[in-house]
Order: structure tokens, then sequence, then C-alpha cells
């Protein structure tokens, strides 16, 4: 039955319909991972992401094949990014699903880190440090967030990275480098014991 | 280079995005100044914490959602697209002309059935009939005398058979439907 349905769905799509749903399977959990740590919590998260392709898909006749379809993609969600920071900052509102995070994080902490060293590996899986640096890429200015997790998550170039903010490869360089500074002093004032951690080595 | 200089493009240098010449530069000059190193290794070290986090994966449903979307978005567009207006305003228009036809059939049906009966009174029956779909049985004839003896199951005296089944006429179905094509001209 769901076969068949598929495959009647199929039969009227055309080839260039089928070929966005291709891009959109293949894509979708890497644009969802970006927004997650753009936005921070799960349901804005799939907002971001469903948002940005039902505007590429709406847009996907101008879409260029000579550019990877994410480096395209990424300059959607962009925009759309940038534009819904904007508005939920006019607006006094603040979402329900944003996460309430204590003002003192050491409650909750204690029992996932041991004094007595945990290896590199065991803090790169450990909640509490993705914790800790999701917090701090939040704590960041929209625009140095975007260049930071474009940069350090999905390892573009500031080619790539200018092209998709639409701005000079100068204003992308600055927008990393003061972005990594602010992330950095964020975690050295909240997180001492792993700034330590990553500094050493 | 001073020590500023160098800073300002320490990041740059971390992600290779310097030329060869500047690259050489500021390696040569990390090499012997320890602020810069320090420096240095402090945004190294939040690169590698950044690219450190696994990925987050959505929820198994999220994808399946998306591509729903996608084609709810799709039927949409199609629908607004004008070839296919015109046939959603079609329907309104069929249906119409439908209820016409049908009401016409009935005055057309209750003129030749209830020949006996004054035809004056035929009209105002009719009406009520029409205002009240949804019972076939006029009221005003409902309301005077039953039209059924419901012992004997035979219309009662005075009401032709058509018209207590009026439901069950026959000519409702044999008439070809010209009514509609007609209605459709009009508008």
């Amino acid at each position: 039955m769901e076969l068949t349905r598929e495959t009647t769905a199929r039969a009227f799509m055309d080839v260039q319909e089928q070929e966005f749903e291709e891009l959109a399977r293949r894509h979708y959990r890497q644009a969802y991972n970006l927004a997650y740590r753009l936005t921070g919590n799960a349901p804005d998260a799939e907002d971001l992401t469903q948002e940005a392709f039902l505007r590429a898909y709406r847009f996907f006749g101008r879409y260029d094949r000579a550019l990877p379809f994410m480096n395209w993609f990424n300059r959607i969600l962009t925009n759309l990014y940038i534009d819904e920071y904007r508005r939920r900052q006019r607006l006094p509102i603040r979402s329900l699903d944003d996460p309430i995070r204590t003002e003192d994080p050491e409650d909750n902490l204690t029992l996932e880190l041991v004094d007595d060293g945990p290896s590199p590996e065991e803090i790169a899986l450990s909640r509490y440090y993705q914790d800790a640096v999701q917090e701090g890429l939040l704590s960041l200015a929209p625009e140095f967030r975007l260049a930071v997790a474009y940069a350090d998550i999905e390892g573009y170039s500031y080619e790539e990275i200018a092209e998709m903010m639409n701005c000079s490869i100068g204003t992308v360089r600055s927008r990393i480098h003061r972005g990594r500074k602010q992330l950095r002093a964020y975690l050295e004032k909240k997180y001492p014991e792993l700034a330590q951690r990553g500094e050493e080595e | 280079m001073n020590c500023r200089h160098v800073q300002a493009h320490l990041s740059a240098y971390l992600d290779s995005e310097l030329t060869g010449c500047q690259q050489q530069t500021i390696r040569y000059h990390i090499n012997h100044c320890t602020e810069c190193a320090r420096e240095y290794r402090r945004l190294r070290s939040v690169k590698q914490l950044i690219g450190a986090i696994p990925c987050e994966l959505p929820a198994a449903h999220c994808e399946e959602r998306l591509i729903m979307q996608i084609r709810a978005y799709r039927f949409e567009m199609t629908a607004e697209s004008p070839r296919k207006s015109w046939i959603q305003g079609l329907w309104p228009r069929v249906s119409f002309a439908a209820a016409a036809t049908l009401a016409l059939f009935f005055f057309a049906s209750k003129g030749e059935d209830t020949g006996n009966t004054s035809t004056v009174n035929t009209l105002p029956n009719s009406l009520s009939v029409l205002s009240n779909s949804r019972s076939f049985q006029p009221i005003s004839t409902f309301s005077t005398q039953p039209s059924w003896h419901f012992d004997s199951m035979q219309p009662a005296p005075g009401v032709s058979f058509y018209q207590a089944n009026a439901w069950e006429q026959p000519e409702m179905i044999q008439q070809p439907p010209v009514a509609p094509i007609v209605l459709m001209g009009w508008r």
C-alpha cells in the first residue's frame, strides 16, 4: 500500500521535482545539524531546516548546477536565519522551546565531569561539553555564529562562506576571528576547566 | 610584522586562508613569540572544540515530514496555476447547475403527474419541497391530509402515487441533462 502510494506520487513528479526530493533527503541531516547548532533546540532547528528546504524548493529553478547544492542551500538558510533572528529580537516574546539555562551550571555537572581527567574523547562525547560549546555559540551575535559554524562545523572555505553570507572575504575573516575569540572568552569565563583542557596538548 | 598584526591574522592562519608568504611569516613569528603562540593555541582549541561536537540527529519523522511538506506545497502550487483554477471555478457551477436541473425536473414532473389536481396547487407544493429539501413530501399536503395510509401502504386518496413517492420518479433519471450546459453557458 505504502509502496504503491509512493510510486504513484513519483509517477506524477517531473525530473526536477524528483531531483529536489533526492537532494533534500541526502542533505537533510547536515542541514539539521547546522540549524541545531544555530538555534540550540530541536523544534526551532526543525522549523528552520524545513523552511529553508521549502524556500529552496520554490527557487530551485534558479539553482546553478555548477555549485554544490549545500553551498546554494546555505545561502537561503543564512538569509532565513538572520531574518528570523531579527524578527524575534523585535518581538518581546521568547520561544517557549528555548532551553532554560541555569545561571550556575555547576549543579548538574559535577556528576559528569570528574576531576581525575577524562580523555579528550570523553570530553568530546560528554553532553556537558556539547552543551557548553553550544551555549557559547548561542552567546555570539548571529553573524559571528553563522561564520564560525560554517567554518568550524561544516569546514567551508572563507570564499564559500562569503558567498553564503553575501559579504566580502574580509568580513568573513573578521567575523570568524572575533567569533572564536568571543566564544573562547565565554568558555574561559563560564567553563574554565573545559577551556583549560582544550588548550593543553 | 608586530604582534598585534599577527594576532589579527591568527584565525585565517589557522584555517590556512592566507597566502603562502603570509602563512610563513606568521609561522615564523609564532615560533619566536610566546604570547602570540599562546593566543594561537587558544584559537586552535576553540576551533577543535567546536569541530568535535558530534552531529545532532533529527527525530526520525522529520525527514519524511519535510518530503510531505514539499509535496503539499507542490500540490498547492499546481492548484493555483490558471488551468487548475478554471477547473476549480467550474465545480460551483456544476453543482449549481445540477441543483437547478433537479429543481426543474421536479417542477416539470409535478406538472405532468398531478394533472388531475389543480395546477395552482402544484407550484406552492413544489416550492415547499424545495425549501425543505430533506422531506420529499409537500409539507402543506402532509399537514392537512396524510399522503400515505400506513396500514395499507397505499397513497392517500387525492394524492398521486408519484407525489407520494417523489424520490422514485423515473423521469428524473431518464431525461438527458441539458440544463447544466445551458446554465454554465450563462455564467
